[in-house]
C-alpha cells in the first residue's frame, strides 16, 4: 500500500509541472515568435516616417541624407503609384538592412540610365501591393532632379535560383521584385515576383515638385 | 482515496487517458502538417500551377532552354486574354532554286480562335538581300492580289478597309531584314493566310551554294533616350510607325524602335509548337551535286528526275532558328562563269557570275594589327556568348609574335583592354585570354561608342622597322540594335584604313548588319550558330584575312549598261564576282569583258553574252541591288527626302516592298457586322534557340514575420489547449 502511495504521491508531484512547464514555454515561444513579428512590422511602419524626412532633406539639400544617425542606407528615390494612389520611398541598396526598413534599389543601373533599374521590398511589408498592380498601369520614381515615368508592360514569376525574366525587357526601364507566392509563411524560397515596367518618360523635377514632396 | 490510480504500468508518467492523448496527438499533427504545407508551397517551384490564382494563369510554358535550369514558368497577365485567344500562325516556306536565284513564297496562316474579330500584327524577318516583289491575301480558295502602293498611302488604304470591315492585308518594310505583317478583320474561328513572294540570291562562296532564311529576331537593343518622333533630328518621316505598338519606346536614336519591337515567346521544345514551320524546296541545281544539307536542321531529301525535293524530316519546326540550306557540286563541276537574263517591260536585263583566280602559290604572311570587339550584351546570354568566347580564343591563337592586338568589350558601356595595342607575346596573350574567360553576358547593347573606340583605337607606333602592319577588325556580334543606320554611318566616316569583319553569333543574328557592316568595311562576314562551327567559320574568315585580295574591277559590257552593285566590291579568295546590269544598245550579243588586279598582276577574262534568256527574277533581282545602292546613300548624309525622290519610282515600277513602299490586299466587300468592333493582336516571335533570357541577381523578398506570426499563433494556440486539458483532467 505505501509502494502504491508513494509511487501515486510522486506521480501527482510531477504530472502537473511538466504540462505546466510546457504551457509556459509555449506560452514564452509564442511571446517571442510574436515579439519578433511586431518589431519587423514596427520597423516596417516607422521607419519610413523617418526615411520621408530624410528624402526630403535630401532634395533640398541635393545631398545624402541618412534617416537616422547610424543608418547604413539612406532615400534614393519616391516611387509613385497613382492608380492605387500609394507611394513607397526607396533606400539605397538591396541588403536585407536596407529592406527591413524600406523598398531597396540595386546599385547596378540608375534610374533613367540606358539598363533596368532593380527596385526590390518585402512582400509582407512594402511590396505587399505589388500583387495589384496590373499591365498597362503607370509608375512614376522621383529621383535626384528627375521624375521618370514607367508604364508595366509585363508581371512574370521569376526564380531565384536561375535569374532569369521571362518577359520582353525594355531597354530602360524598371524592375519591381518582390518574393513570391505572396501568402508563403517561410521566407528564402526561389519564387520571385517581377513586374516589368518600361521608360516612357521623364521630366526635371521642378521647385514646385519638390516643395509639394516636402508638404505630404 | 478518490484519487486511486487506475493501474498503470511502473514508470508510466503520461498525464492523460488514453482517448484524451490520440485526441492532443491528432491536434499537434494537424497543426504540424499545416504548418509543413505552407511551407512546402513557399519552397516549391514558384511556378507551380496549383500555386498561382487560376485567373491568372495565361499559359504554363514547360520548355526549358538549353540554358535554363528551372522548371515551369508561368507569365501572368493582368488582362482576360486567354490562351485560347491567342492567335495562331502556321508557316510554310516553298523555294524553287535554279542557278544562282531562288523564288520563295512564304505563306503564313494566322488563325483566330477566338470570339471576337481580331486584327494580328506579325514581326516579320525576311532575307535583307531579296527582292519582295508580291503579297496576296488568301481566304479559302480565293486570291486577294496585293498592290503595291507609297507607303503613308497604303497606310491609309489599309487602315479604310479596316474600319469598313473588310478583310485585308498590309506588309511593311522596316528594315532590309524586318518587315511587319498586318492582317485586319480575321473572323472569329476562322483563318486568312498571307502569301510573300521573293526573289532571293544564293550564295556561292568556296565552292559551296547556300541560302539563309531566317525565321525569327533576335530582340534588338534601343539606345537613345526617349524621344518624341516628330522631334527628332534623324527622323525619317516615311519610315515612322503611325502608332506606337512596340514594347520600345521612339528614341532620337531609333525613332522607329515600336515597329522593330514585338513580343516574344519560348521556343516549344516538343509539339503543339508555338510556331511551325514548314518547307517545300525544289533544287534544280542543274549540275550533279556532292551534297545537299542544312546546317541547323534536319532534311528528309527526295532525288527527283531534275534536281531535289527538300522538306524537314519532322515535317514542322519551331521558328526559333535561321534556315539555313547549302548544296555543294562535285569538284569538276564547280562553275566558274554563268550568265542570266530577263527581259522585262522590254528592257534586257542580265547577271553575270566569274570566279576570280586563285593564288597558285601561298602568299608571304603580312603582319597583322587585330583588334577584336566583343559583344557582351544581355542578348548573347546564354549559347551565344560562349560561342563568341570561343570565337575570340581562336583569334588570339592565330596571332604570331611580330603581330599587335587589343581587345574592346563592350555592353551599354565598353572597355579597352590595352590602351594602345600591344605585341603579341605570351604576357600579353595570356592576360586577353584571362580576361575573356572572365567575361559574362548582361545589360544593353551601346554599340556606337565601343565601334567609335575601336575605330579610333591609337595606331601602334609608326617608326616601326617594317611597312605598317594590316589592321583588321573583327567583330564579335549578333547585332542586336535597332540603331542600324547610326552604325552604317558611322562606318562611312570612320573606317580609314581598317578592314571590318564580322562574326555574327546565334541562332537568328542580324544578317542584315552583319552584311552590310562586312562591305562597308571591305571585310566579309561569317556566322556561328552553333558551338561546332567556331572553328571551321573563323578558320574560313582568317583565310580570307590572309590571302590577296582581287581589286580594281572593271566589267565592260557588250553595248551601254547601268550595273550594280557599283563600284565593283574588292573580293577575297573563292568568292564571285557578281553583277547585275540593265543593257540597252542595238547590241543582241557579245562578250563581256572583266579585268581587275590580282597579287599585283594585272587580271583579264572574257564571258560570253548569250542572245537572250528567260530566268525569271534577274530584272527584279537588279532593282533591288539598284535600291540598296540608293539606301546606303542615307548612310553617307543624303537627306531622306532625295533618296526617297528617286527610289520610289523604282519601287514601284519593279514592284518592290522598300521602305517607302508598301503592299496592301483588300478583299472588295464588307464581312464585319456593323456592331462588332476589332481587336488588335500581336504574333509573338520564338525567342532564337540557345539564347536565355537577361539573368538579374534577386534580392531577398519577404521578412520572416508572416512566420514568426504563425509560430506565435500555433504556440499560442497549443498552450491553451494544454491548459485546458490540464485544467479537466488534473485538477478538476
Amino acid at each position: 500500500m505505501g509502494m502504491i502511495l508513494t509511487a501515486e504521491h510522486a506521480m501527482r508531484r510531477r504530472r502537473p509541472p511538466i504540462a505546466r512547464y510546457l504551457t509556459v514555454a509555449l506560452l514564452l515561444g509564442s511571446l517571442t515568435q510574436f515579439a519578433s513579428a511586431g518589431l519587423v512590422y514596427a520597423k516596417a511602419w516607422l521607419a519610413p516616417l523617418l526615411i520621408e524626412r530624410a528624402f526630403i532633406a535630401s532634395q533640398q539639400r541635393h545631398a545624402v541624407v541618412r534617416p537616422w544617425p547610424w543608418a547604413d542606407t539612406w532615400p534614393v528615390a519616391r516611387l509613385q503609384v497613382p492608380r492605387l494612389s500609394l507611394q513607397r520611398h526607396v533606400l539605397a541598396g538591396d541588403s536585407g538592412e536596407a529592406l527591413a526598413f524600406a523598398a531597396g534599389m540595386a546599385p547596378q543601373v540608375r534610374p533613367g540610365d540606358p539598363g533596368l533599374t532593380m527596385i526590390s521590398g518585402h512582400r509582407d511589408t512594402h511590396f505587399r501591393f505589388l500583387s495589384k498592380l496590373q499591365v498597362g498601369d503607370t509608375l512614376s520614381l522621383d529621383h535626384e532632379d528627375q521624375r521618370i515615368h514607367y508604364r508595366i508592360t509585363d508581371r512574370v514569376v521569376a526564380d531565384a535560383r536561375d535569374g532569369l525574366i521571362d518577359a520582353v525587357l525594355p531597354a530602360r526601364g524598371l524592375l519591381l521584385v518582390t518574393c513570391y507566392p505572396f501568402d508563403a509563411l517561410v521566407p528564402g524560397g526561389p519564387g520571385r515576383f517581377v513586374v516589368v515596367a518600361e521608360q516612357i518618360g521623364n521630366e526635371a523635377l521642378s521647385l514646385v515638385d519638390r516643395g509639394d514632396a516636402m508638404l505630404r | 482515496m478518490e484519487m486511486l490510480p487506475t493501474m498503470k504500468r511502473p514508470g508510466e508518467v503520461w498525464p492523460w487517458p488514453s482517448r484524451r492523448r490520440w485526441l492532443f496527438a491528432a491536434l499537434v499533427l494537424i497543426a504540424t502538417g499545416l504548418l509543413l504545407g505552407k511551407v512546402d508551397a513557399s519552397n516549391a517551384q514558384p511556378a507551380a500551377p496549383g500555386v498561382a490564382p487560376a485567373q491568372e494563369l495565361a499559359a504554363v510554358d514547360k520548355s526549358i532552354g538549353e540554358e535554363t535550369v528551372g522548371g515551369p514558368r508561368l507569365r501572368l497577365h493582368g488582362s482576360s486574354a486567354s490562351i485560347q485567344d491567342a492567335l495562331q500562325l502556321e508557316s510554310r516556306l516553298e523555294l524553287q532554286i535554279s542557278g544562282l536565284l531562288a523564288s520563295a513564297t512564304l505563306l503564313q496562316t494566322f488563325h483566330n480562335p477566338g470570339q471576337e474579330w481580331v486584327e494580328a500584327e506579325y514581326l516579320l524577318p525576311l532575307p535583307h538581300e531579296a527582292a519582295v516583289t508580291q503579297m496576296e491575301l488568301r481566304v479559302g480558295e480565293r486570291v486577294i492580289l496585293g498592290e503595291i502602293r507609297e507607303r503613308a498611302e497604303a497606310r491609309q488604304v489599309y487602315d479604310a478597309a479596316r474600319r469598313a470591315g473588310k478583310r485585308s492585308a498590309l506588309l511593311e518594310q522596316q528594315r532590309p531584314h524586318l518587315f511587319t505583317t498586318r492582317v485586319a478583320n480575321i473572323p472569329p474561328g476562322e483563318e486568312i493566310a498571307v502569301a510573300v513572294h521573293m526573289v532571293l540570291p544564293v550564295r556561292y562562296e568556296d565552292g559551296e551554294f547556300s541560302l539563309r532564311f531566317p525565321t525569327t529576331v533576335t530582340a534588338p537593343y534601343i539606345p537613345g533616350f526617349p524621344h518624341p518622333p516628330a522631334q527628332s533630328p534623324l527622323a525619317m518621316p516615311t519610315w515612322l510607325p503611325l502608332d506606337g505598338s512596340g514594347w520600345a519606346t521612339a528614341t532620337q536614336a531609333v525613332p522607329d524602335a515600336p515597329l522593330l519591337t514585338a513580343p516574344q515567346q519560348r521556343s516549344a521544345t516538343e509539339t503543339p509548337l508555338e510556331n511551325p514551320l514548314s518547307l517545300k524546296v525544289e533544287l534544280r541545281p542543274g549540275i550533279p551535286l556532292a551534297e545537299v544539307d542544312a546546317r541547323y536542321h534536319t532534311l528528309a531529301i527526295d532525288r527527283r528526275d531534275e534536281g531535289f525535293e527538300l522538306a524537314f524530316s519532322e515535317g514542322t519546326v519551331e521558328m526559333d532558328r535561321d534556315l539555313v540550306l547549302s548544296w555543294r557540286p562535285q569538284e569538276r563541276h564547280r562553275p566558274q562563269a554563268a550568265v542570266f537574263q530577263e527581259t522585262f517591260e522590254g528592257e534586257r536585263y542580265a547577271m553575270m557570275m566569274l570566279l576570280p583566280p586563285v593564288a597558285d602559290a601561298p602568299v608571304p604572311r603580312q603582319r597583322r594589327e587585330l583588334v577584336l570587339v566583343l559583344d557582351v550584351s544581355g542578348s548573347m546570354q546564354g549559347a551565344p556568348i560562349r560561342q563568341a568566347k570561343q570565337a575570340v580564343a581562336f583569334a588570339l591563337d592565330t596571332l604570331q609574335p611580330e603581330d599587335y592586338f587589343n581587345l574592346v568589350v563592350f555592353n551599354d558601356r565598353h572597355r579597352v583592354l590595352f590602351g594602345q595595342s600591344r605585341l603579341a607575346d605570351e604576357a600579353a596573350l595570356d592576360e586577353a585570354r584571362r580576361f575573356v574567360a572572365s567575361l559574362s553576358a548582361d545589360r544593353g547593347t551601346e554599340m556606337l561608342p565601343a565601334l567609335s573606340a575601336a575605330l579610333s583605337l591609337s595606331v601602334i607606333d609608326a617608326d616601326l622597322e617594317s611597312a605598317s602592319p594590316l589592321r583588321q577588325l573583327i567583330f564579335v556580334t549578333d547585332g542586336a540594335v535597332g540603331n542600324e543606320h547610326e552604325l552604317m554611318a558611322l562606318l562611312e566616316r570612320h573606317r580609314g584604313d581598317a578592314r571590318l569583319f564580322t562574326v555574327g553569333i546565334g541562332s537568328a543574328p542580324n544578317n542584315y548588319f552583319m552584311h552590310e557592316a562586312a562591305r562597308s568595311g571591305r571585310g566579309s562576314a561569317v556566322f556561328i550558330g552553333q558551338a561546332s562551327e567556331v572553328s571551321p567559320q573563323m578558320r574560313r574568315l582568317f583565310a580570307d584575312i590572309q590571302q590577296p585580295m582581287v581589286t580594281n574591277l572593271n566589267v565592260d559590257w557588250p553595248g551601254s549598261a547601268e550595273a550594280y552593285p557599283a563600284p565593283i566590291p574588292d573580293l577575297y579568295a573563292g568568292q564571285p564576282l557578281i553583277q547585275l546590269a540593265r543593257l540597252s544598245g542595238p547590241l543582241r550579243e557579245g562578250r563581256i569583258r572583266v579585268t581587275g588586279t590580282f597579287a599585283d598582276r594585272h587580271w583579264e577574262q572574257q564571258l560570253a553574252l548569250p542572245r537572250e534568256g528567260d530566268d525569271a527574277g534577274v530584272a527584279a533581282t537588279w532593282a533591288r541591288r539598284k535600291l540598296d545602292g540608293l539606301l546606303r546613300e542615307l548612310h553617307r548624309g543624303i537627306p531622306t527626302e532625295e533618296v526617297r525622290s528617286r527610289a520610289l519610282p523604282l519601287a514601284l515600277k519593279f514592284s518592290l516592298a522598300s521602305p517607302f513602299t508598301s503592299f496592301v490586299a483588300v478583299e472588295q466587300e464588307p464581312r464585319r457586322p456593323e456592331g462588332a468592333s476589332v481587336s488588335g493582336r500581336k504574333v509573338p516571335n520564338t525567342r532564337p534557340q540557345g539564347q536565355a533570357a537577361q539573368r538579374f541577381a534577386f534580392a531577398q523578398g519577404a521578412t520572416s514575420a508572416p512566420l514568426n506570426l504563425a509560430l506565435a499563433l500555433a504556440c499560442l494556440g497549443l498552450a491553451v489547449l494544454m491548459l485546458r486539458l490540464q485544467r479537466r483532467d488534473s485538477w478538476v
